[in-house]
């Protein structure tokens, strides 16, 4: 299964009598960028420690990169680059002494991070440290910290990286940064996992879109390179007649919810105008056009609350 | 190896970028540690002269354990060393070594200051007692260095880990000297009773270093 980087098989995995996943399935694609979403406590940081094999499996299987990640190989560990709560950084030395440490871990050699800071951080912080400033680390801001974590992160050789909440702190110039990071890595077909609250930040990098929820994910994006799917909306009245319009249209099933009519269409820039003027023609009222944007949070809410919620 | 070798610098790295007061501390602690053998050397009670040393190094061995091993478990940060590439053999055994090497360090800068106190009457004091001496100790501080190890994965509040280890010598000294009561037995077995306790204790932490402990929640 080369075409994916990560296969969890009929995971299952608790704390005592609580259970955290029952029977869980989900594959990530390589050369993907999957968001992973899910209210507090859903089980998210989980996950991702099970990906890393923090955490044993309690059944079922876990691969990633065609390893199993419990078995804690060397070679694993050295494809993966990650983020988690901590910025892993020792605070007593600096910036240039840790990335030191972790490429060692990696088995970089010092020239080779060099050249890795030099390409993908000139003009930053991280880069002024390496050439001449020795500031300790815990004398960072926090922001700078997860700028840190993200240089260490993204070292050279990865092809999978697993980021919890990953621009948490940023600035507008650090999340520009991370977001192109994230874009490069997976031009160069490397798959990337982020965990985040923001949803904005997911709904602009992620190809597929998963939520944690009662013990399962749910895919709540798929991927739209593979399936040519984008979610628009439509406000107007919920009658029939413009539903069947809309599903002519688009040849999909039309939806309407809070006012709005859902559909996905393949090539919108051909549907939408195309299905606008039909309902136009029918009398139909519309107030507003425009692609679903918020359909991640709509149908984080939607799940959350179950059926009938 | 070579990794460990990495650690161990890491470590020893941060270790020299702590703050004055860090130093200070164990400067005085050395200083004052120092000055027993001096009195046994003036004719006080030479069986003291074990228990001392043995002290000594389960205080220093378990306070850089406890930066090294409970303090990276209750930041988080073991889990990014546990995940950026080191094998997990690796970080117990360049830790453990780390801790061992800075505690014998400090151990034999107090001795020699001891030695040098007893510079006029060194007679006494013979070259052979202060190796038993070195050897006690590194064998303490091996088993506080493991001993940490382990119980900052084991203890659900690794802060109470020097307890734990001050304890620990306490029982395996009261052991030793009840039973020299009854058969004789030279220190040197001593030195053994805290090698095969760190052995031990350092097969355990190996362990639990591969199974979920090592990230399990703690209380602080």
């Amino acid at each position: 299964m080369a075409d994916k980087t990560v296969t969890v098989a009929n995971l299952y995995k608790s704390f005592g009598a609580h259970s955290v996943f029952e029977d869980t399935s989900a594959d990530i694609e390589t050369g993907s960028v999957f968001g992973l979403v899910g209210l507090n406590g859903s089980g998210k940081t989980t996950f991702i420690r099970l990906l890393l094999g923090l955490l044993r499996p309690g059944r079922g299987g876990v691969r990633v990169l065609g390893f199993e990640p419990w078995l804690h190989k060397q070679e694993y560990y050295r494809r993966v680059g990650v983020i988690l709560e901590h910025d892993g950084f020792a605070g007593n030395l600096t910036v240039a002494r840790n990335l030191r440490v972790f490429g060692d871990a990696k088995g970089l050699p010092w020239r080779q991070v060099e050249a890795y800071v030099d390409d993908q951080w000139s003009g930053t912080f991280i880069h002024k440290e390496l050439r001449g400033s020795a500031t300790k680390v815990k004398h960072l801001s926090r922001g700078q910290k997860m700028q840190c974590a993200l240089c260490r992160a993204f070292l050279p050789q990865s092809d999978a990286f697993f980021l919890d909440e990953p621009t948490v702190a940023l600035d507008v110039d650090a999340i520009d940064h991370f977001y192109s990071l994230v874009n490069s890595a997976r031009n160069r077909g490397a798959t990337v996992l982020i965990s985040s609250h923001q949803l904005s930040a997911i709904q602009e990098l992620c190809d597929t879109v998963g939520m944690l929820h009662d013990r399962a994910i749910h895919i709540l994006k798929p991927d739209a390179r593979k399936e040519k799917f984008r979610s628009w909306l439509i406000r107007c009245a919920g009658d029939e007649k413009y539903k069947a319009i809309i599903e002519a249209g688009c040849g999909a099933p039309a939806e309407y919810r809070n006012g709005c009519w859902r559909f996905a269409a393949a090539d919108p820039a051909t549907v939408v105008p195309k299905i606008v003027s039909g309902l136009a023609s029918a009398g139909c009222d519309i107030t507003e056009v425009r692609p679903d944007e918020e359909a991640i949070k709509e149908k984080m809410r939607t799940l959350s609350r179950g059926p009938g919620g | 190896m070579k990794q460990a070798g990495t650690i161990v610098g890491k470590e020893w790295a941060c270790f020299t970028g702590s703050e004055k007061g860090v130093f200070v501390v164990y400067a005085v602690l050395v200083f004052v540690w120092s000055f027993l053998p001096r009195y046994n050397a003036a004719g006080g009670p030479g069986f003291l002269s074990g228990l001392w040393w043995l002290s000594l190094s389960v205080i220093v061995s378990s306070g850089f354990a406890n930066s090294v091993f409970a303090a990276e478990r209750i930041s988080g940060s073991m889990e990014i060393l546990l995940t950026c590439g080191f094998s997990r053999n690796a970080v117990v055994l360049g830790k453990t070594a780390f801790v061992v090497l800075v505690s014998f360090v400090l151990g034999a800068v107090c001795l020699l200051l001891s030695l040098a106190w007893a510079m006029g009457n060194l007679q006494a004091y013979l070259v052979q007692a202060a190796m038993t001496d070195l050897l006690l100790y590194s064998g303490g501080a091996f088993m506080g260095a493991a001993a940490g190890a382990w119980m900052s994965i084991r203890f659900s509040s690794p802060r109470i880990m020097p307890f734990a280890n001050l304890f620990l010598v306490i029982v395996i000294c009261a052991a030793y000297y009840v039973a020299a009561q009854f058969i004789p037995m030279s220190e040197w077995v001593l030195f053994l009773m805290t090698a095969l306790a760190g052995s031990v204790f350092l097969w355990r932490a190996i362990k639990d270093f591969h199974g979920e402990k090592v990230i399990a929640p703690v209380d602080i």
